[in-house]
């Protein structure tokens, strides 16, 4: 028994029902096995016959039919309709919900002008008017007095003499004021 | 059993009736085409059906429903060869609807269910000649205790293969499964069979 080959050995129950389904899903080797060997051969039979017998014993016990059927006159069949897979249906439902909630978004950007929208000119200007006060924070005529080192900005010389009259008064109109 | 299934190849059953022909007359709207294939095909359909109802009552009532569905939806059928399976799953499917709404009658006592198989009461069961209704209960007692251990994808395994003779290709097209997976189905439930069998038993031998 210790030497034998598998090709001599009997088919084991588990064998045996692999061939009932389908002999041919027994590996090449079983398969030779069970085409040369009686035993095996004889066992297969059996559990075919036995299985057999009771298919047939169940058909024969079942009744017969009792009610022909005949077509009513009024049914008819499905014409001009295909059978549409589930998949298709699902993903043209996906798609018509995709073009009912992006359609018209997608539809106004294709509409708009090139170049960029009255919304981003408005804002471009608006910063540009911000950096302005930034960077010049004081009145132009003030600037120069603000920062010595800028630049001379041309200042109104009448407003300046006001500034200094006011700043330092002029001795006449403190005599005024002393009469 | 083991067979090559070559006849479901060129759209021939096991009995040599091949119904391609009539299904194409069937599908152009020929009705006595279509009464043919249900003369043909009835008595199985029935059979099957009765195998998983237990009702006479219920078996030919969902019998009429099959072909008056097969007949509606007949343009559909992309292989006419394979119109034996086709009806094997409609049918699968309207024994599967029986059961639920059976169970949902249940749930509000309409009607009681005993396990997964819905027994018919001695009134409205066939009355056949004692000894045959005795052999009769003894053989579905048998089937009942050997299948009990079955998953339902097994019981409709076993039963499609050995009660209503379909080879393995019709049983793919019936149970919508591939190959593999009813063999695998097929080699459980004969394995819990064969269990259930019991080892000092013949092979599943039946009264």
């Amino acid at each position: 028994m210790k030497n034998m080959k598998p090709e001599d050995t009997h088919l084991n129950h588990e064998e045996l029902l692999l061939a009932v389904v389908d002999r041919a899903d027994l590996p090449p080797v079983r398969r030779q096995h069970l085409e040369q060997c009686a035993r095996c051969h004889q066992a297969l039979a059996d559990a075919e016959a036995g299985l057999a017998r009771m298919g047939r014993r169940a058909r024969e016990l079942a009744p017969a039919p009792g009610r022909p059927f005949r077509l009513p006159a009024s049914v008819g069949r499905e014409r001009g309709r295909r059978w549409i897979p589930l998949w298709l249906t699902a993903a043209a439902a996906v798609c018509a919900l995709f073009i009912a909630v992006w359609g018209p978004s997608w539809w106004a950007r294709q509409t708009l002008p090139e170049g960029p929208t009255v919304a981003a000119v408005d804002d471009e200007q608006f910063f540009q008017v911000v950096d302005q006060l930034v960077a010049n924070a004081l009145p132009a005529s003030y600037q120069g007095l603000a920062s010595p080192g800028a630049p001379a900005v041309p200042v109104d010389l009448d407003a300046a003499d006001d500034f200094f009259d006011w700043v330092v008064p002029a001795i006449d109109d403190d005599e005024d004021l002393l009469t | 059993m083991g067979r090559t299934d070559a006849a479901d190849n060129k759209g021939a059953n096991k009995d040599g009736f091949d119904p391609a022909p009539l299904v194409m007359q069937a599908r152009n709207g020929d009705r006595q085409a279509f009464h043919r294939l249900v003369d043909h095909y009835q008595p199985q359909i029935l059979r099957m059906i009765h195998y998983r109802t237990r009702s006479r009552m219920d078996a030919e009532d969902l019998t009429q429903d099959v072909f008056l569905r097969a007949y509606k939806h007949i343009g559909r059928l992309e292989a006419p060869a394979l119109f034996r399976s086709w009806l094997y799953r409609i049918a699968l499917n309207r024994v599967r609807d029986h059961h639920r709404s059976q169970r949902v009658k249940s749930l509000i006592g309409f009607v009681s269910t005993a396990s997964d198989d819905f027994r018919e009461t001695e009134a409205t069961a066939d009355a056949p000649e004692a000894p045959e209704r005795l052999e009769a209960h003894a053989f579905r007692e048998r089937m009942a205790q050997l299948m009990e251990s079955l998953s339902r994808k097994e019981k409709e395994a076993f039963m499609l293969r050995f009660f209503d003779e379909l080879s393995i290709k019709e049983m793919t097209a019936a149970m919508g499964k591939n190959e593999s997976t009813v063999k695998t189905h097929l080699y459980r439930a004969l394995r819990k069979v064969k269990a259930a069998a019991g080892d000092g038993e013949a092979f599943w031998e039946v009264p």
